[in-house]
């Protein structure tokens, strides 16, 4: 089984990412990680362009991967010590957006996301991008509750 | 009001709620108004190149962006910020006061933009070493960087424009400007430090090994051009201080925009096999945005609606000095904050050039002064206030620290409100002396 686990380095992602590798880890999944980067704005991004290279030589020198490989990395390394084979993706743009273009070109089976649902079982209220990718993906989707039990 | 004259304005207003709305590139809406303004024949070429295009604040910020882009190429920001941050034993608190500071002192000679595109980023790295929260040390940078551009002629482009256009030198803005800058400066870190002293830290274990490995020389990228950077900088800086002495007494036309070009185009031509690569860092973007704006904003003196404008304040504060010229600083500083601060200042250079030399109100100085630090200061409001604060706040972003509106406010309200009012008595004691 191809398993999508979507990370934003947020608490409530790291809790989903546990419980979702916990309940999965027995099914032989091959797991994918992914970190969608924000998009960055388009003044931020003409200055980063006149730059490039001086900023890329701070976080060299700062041994800095970038804040969406880390929180990648971390998390398949998360996922190893649970015993689950898994690779690393990042992204960049609108995080529903990436996260469905990822799973039509992946071919998952299964999206695991984490949502700050709120609400009533009768009324249950998704946060933005767990509701659009649910809506959206053409496979299944889990969606774990971030908050603490 | 004729027909052309309607049309300028409604290029104007749109000009500036197309700049604000920020869907198209301001660069691509400035040339496009001053297309159409020539289209329209509201202005001729003629006119847009020889009257209303003030080609020598164009010459000036290409001078100045041409030694900061050898700076940066040289790795200049990243050696001030790690030496400062070894001088200050890698303390989370002294960086909270003291980086501000620096990115003041900074931005009173420099673009506060490249500023705080570099000290943004290296405040965030450090802050992942020493395990600080980075945003409030962000937020204070970016709001003391507009305080300290405040503070000379070269340190913001508002400034650039009120000055050159207007007839202020360099010396101008240090004796009448800087020495309130600089309290305001003071009185925005002590409100940043009392806000923040108690949530700065984090806590987690800090890499002492990461922190020694951190050599400040290693950031020097290219010694010779490190030093031919700096020795163009202090050159310029220099030769503004001298120039109006040079022009008057030794009759050689060394004028303003001249004192950072001619340092500038030396180290072009020295510059070897990097020329290239340092003429690719200039931002033509914003001279464009400029040339731009001045027509748009020229063809819309033209049409008499600024100078009503500015007839209509001087009737309303006759004989209230003190009124008009705090009107202008809040005025402003409440504008700067909402809108682009480069056009709304372009535009003030019109309204208080008609208002000077009315009788019953002050003299010109006393408003730019005004204009300029409201202008400048104001910009801190928002995060969309500058160009720095929207730099700044995607920065954090990228690395994943989003600030948020709310958040942002909390932080550089109190210290702009703060700035401002010692601005206000600094005005104030500035028009009850008659120093201005």
């Amino acid at each position: 089984m191809h398993v999508l686990f979507c990370v934003d380095g947020s608490e409530g992602s790291d809790r989903a990412l546990e419980r979702g590798s916990v309940w999965l880890k027995n099914a032989g999944i091959q797991a994918v990680v992914l970190y969608v980067s924000p998009e960055v704005d388009e003044r931020l991004r003409h200055y980063e362009r006149l730059y490039e290279t001086e900023l890329r030589e701070i976080e060299r020198l700062f041994g800095d991967q970038g804040h969406g490989l880390e929180v990648a990395v971390k998390a398949r390394d998360r996922l190893k010590a649970l015993g689950l084979q898994a690779e690393r993706k990042v992204r960049q743009g609108d995080p529903a957006e990436e996260i469905l273009a990822e799973i039509r070109e992946g071919r998952y089976d299964l999206v695991v996301l984490a949502c700050d649902a709120t609400g009533t079982i009768e009324e249950p209220r998704l946060g933005s991008v767990a509701e659009q990718v649910v809506r959206g993906a053409p496979t299944s989707v889990l969606v774990v509750r971030a908050g603490p039990r | 009001m004729g027909f052309t004259a309607v049309l300028a304005v409604a290029v104007f207003v749109g000009t500036y709620i197309a700049i604000g709305m920020e869907k198209v590139n301001r660069t691509i809406v400035s040339m496009s108004g001053a297309i159409l303004l020539l289209l329209i024949g509201v202005v001729s070429l003629k006119e847009a190149v020889t009257t209303y295009v003030h080609w020598e604040t164009v010459g000036l910020l290409f001078g100045m962006f041409t030694i900061i882009a050898v700076l940066s190429e040289a790795g200049f920001f990243t050696y001030m910020a790690l030496v400062v941050a070894k001088k200050l034993d890698y303390n989370p608190y002294r960086i909270l006061v003291v980086f501000p500071l620096v990115t003041g002192f900074l931005s009173a000679f420099m673009d506060s933009i490249t500023v705080m595109l570099f000290f943004a980023t290296l405040t965030y790295e450090l802050s992942r070493l020493l395990k600080f929260d980075a945003i409030p040390v962000v937020v204070t940078e970016v709001c003391l960087a507009n305080v300290g551009g405040s503070s000379t002629l070269v340190g913001d482009p508002p400034n650039v424009i009120l000055g050159l256009m207007l007839g202020f030198s360099f010396n101008d803005f240090v004796i009448h400007n800087t020495p309130t800058a600089v309290l305001a400066a003071l009185g925005a870190v002590a409100v940043a430090y009392v806000q923040c002293r108690k949530h700065l830290v984090a806590g987690g274990s800090i890499d002492r090994q990461a922190l020694l490995a951190m050599d400040p020389a290693k950031a020097i990228k290219d010694t010779r051009l490190f030093k031919l950077g700096l020795g163009a900088f202090l050159v310029a800086i220099f030769f503004l201080t001298i120039h109006a002495w040079v022009e008057h007494n030794l009759h050689i036309p060394l004028t303003a925009p001249l004192a950072p070009l001619i340092p500038a185009f030396f180290i072009l031509i020295l510059g070897g096999q990097r020329t290239e690569s340092i003429l690719r860092k200039i931002d033509y973007d914003v001279l464009l945005f400029f040339i731009g704006l001045f027509v748009v904003v020229g063809g819309m003196e033209k049409t008499g609606a600024i100078h009503a404008l500015a007839d209509l304040i001087a009737n309303v504060f006759r004989h209230q000095d003190l009124a008009l010229v705090s009107t202008l600083m809040w005025f402003s500083a409440v504008s700067s904050a909402i809108v682009d601060n480069v056009p709304f200042a372009l535009s003030m250079v019109y309204v208080i050039k008609g208002i000077a030399g009315q009788v019953g109100v002050p003299g010109l100085a006393i408003m730019v002064w005004a204009v300029s630090l409201g202008t400048d200061i104001g910009g801190n409001g928002t995060p969309i206030g500058a160009s720095a604060n929207v730099v700044a706040y995607a920065a954090m972003e990228k690395h994943g620290h989003r600030i948020g509106w709310p958040r942002w406010m909390r932080l550089a309200v109190p210290q702009t409100l703060v700035a401002l009012l010692i601005c206000n008595l600094g005005l104030a004691l500035k028009l009850w002396l008659g120093f201005y």
